[in-house]
């Protein structure tokens, strides 16, 4: 570098410079706690209706739902436009939790059960609100992975830990350490703590259905919090049933197991079908998902 | 500790050090379904590690549409030593299929591209979020 100030950690990589703004911690959320979080609901407007679907009975089963609440005829036959039907089951629910940062959060998700419960982030809007640090307040929707109807449990089982931007304007010079660039915005200040992450899940591309990676931790880690992010694969698999293609969007959380082992969870809801049997399973997207790691019990 | 740095919090845990890593917003934006576009970060040049992510942006009625909200992400180029990182998206279309006449409750039929087959538009587009890291 030329100029400026880098702090430079044992990987080569710079932990805070005047380069970009830091990614620091604005708070947790979990389904139980007092800063504003809430549980929705809303799954079933579209999650149930997406499940072995095409676009026909999908716009039709939506107009009784959304906006309902819970489904009363959840888990009851649907009928689409092929003539066959398909029984629902309760697999997938999103919870909506609330957060107060400075910009839209990037979110971490602690599993406090795992092997159980799964889930990752598939909104993040400004609610129009404003939190009692006098930053915006974001609804944060959250996909949920759980089995026999438990999504009450599997909400109650998650923690978010919530980062932002440092804000720009963060200007307290009384004591601690802060960066700004030549701007004279706040790039680091150590008032707010920045993201840790101390390991890595590197994710390569499936040659079939199969992920494929390695699991690199930097330093020992007791609560694992995985960036929350869209896999941004759709898997295209067989249903020899229907002699067609189904298009899945999983939801994929991480399990982690014994020394570096990882499992990655994927759920099982298929988006829509097309009445095309040609071709193989494969994923389409992303050639390699690469998720950073924190402890959240730095953050606790 | 025999080298690095450490920044301690005034309870004296460690609020970074050279165990660990920190991360760095370089950009955050959202694209339109569909689109396809890139972004070159020539001021990064020195970042050793530096990924982009997706994050789709839902609502009711667009989640339909998610096979063609979806983007796929390739950065490209060496990060550090004065290589110009570039993150580019484009949207991720069905492949192989065979079926694109296959039409609509709403009177639209999948289109067809060279790439493959996407459902018709229909109620608000998803945008995608991408937010590109440097550490």
């Amino acid at each position: 570098m030329s100029y400026g100030i880098s702090f430079t950690g044992n990987l080569g990589n710079a932990c805070f410079s005047e380069k970009a703004p830091s990614v620091v911690f604005m708070g947790k959320a979990t389904n139980s706690n007092s800063y504003g979080s809430s549980f929705h609901n809303r799954g079933c407007s579209y999650l149930y209706h997406v499940g072995y679907q095409n676009y026909h009975s999908y716009r039709h089963a939506t107009s009784g739902c959304v906006g309902s609440g819970l489904a009363s005829n959840k888990d009851s036959i649907i009928h689409n436009s092929s003539n066959y039907h398909r029984t629902r089951t309760d697999t997938f629910r999103t919870c909506v939790f609330e957060v107060e940062a400075d910009s839209k959060p990037i979110v971490f998700i602690n599993y406090s059960t795992p092997s159980t419960y799964g889930g990752f982030v598939i909104k993040v809007v400004d609610n129009g609100g404003t939190g009692s640090r006098g930053y915006t307040t974001w609804d944060i929707t959250v996909w949920l992975s759980y089995t026999n109807g438990n999504y009450t449990a599997c909400a109650n089982s998650l923690t978010l830990y919530c980062f932002s931007k440092m804000p720009s304007n963060y200007t307290n010079s009384v004591y601690g350490l802060y960066i700004r660039d030549a701007s004279a915005n706040t790039m680091f200040h150590s008032d707010f703590e920045p993201a840790q992450i101390k390991g890595i899940i590197d994710l390569n591309t499936p040659s079939n259905l199969s992920w494929t990676g390695t699991f690199t931790t930097y330093s020992s880690i007791s609560k694992y919090a995985y960036l929350s992010k869209d896999a941004g694969r759709i898997k295209r698999v067989y249903n020899a049933g229907s002699n067609s293609f189904e298009y899945h969007n999983p939801i994929v959380a991480f399990e982690k197991l014994s020394g570096t082992g990882w499992n990655v969870k994927e759920g099982n809801a298929p988006l829509f079908k097309l009445n095309d049997s040609n071709g193989s399973d494969s994923y389409l997207g992303d050639t390699q998902l690469v998720v950073p790691i924190v402890d959240g019990a730095d953050y606790d | 500790m025999g080298y690095g740095f450490k920044l301690l919090k005034s309870n004296g845990d460690v609020a970074m050090s050279t165990d660990s890593f920190g991360l760095q917003i370089v950009d955050d934006f959202t694209v339109s379904s569909g689109n396809s576009g890139s972004r070159t970060y020539s001021e990064l040049s020195y970042f050793n590690i530096l990924y982009a992510m997706t994050g789709s942006e839902y609502d009711d009625v667009s989640f339909h549409r998610e096979l063609s909200s979806h983007v796929s992400l390739d950065l490209s180029g060496s990060v550090g030593a004065g290589n110009v990182p570039t993150v580019s998206w484009s949207p991720i279309y069905q492949s192989g299929a065979n079926s694109c006449g296959e039409t609509t409750s709403a009177g639209g039929s999948y289109a067809c591209n060279g790439s493959g087959c996407q459902p018709p538009a229909y109620g608000t587009l998803p945008t995608v979020r991408i937010i590109v890291m440097a550490a």
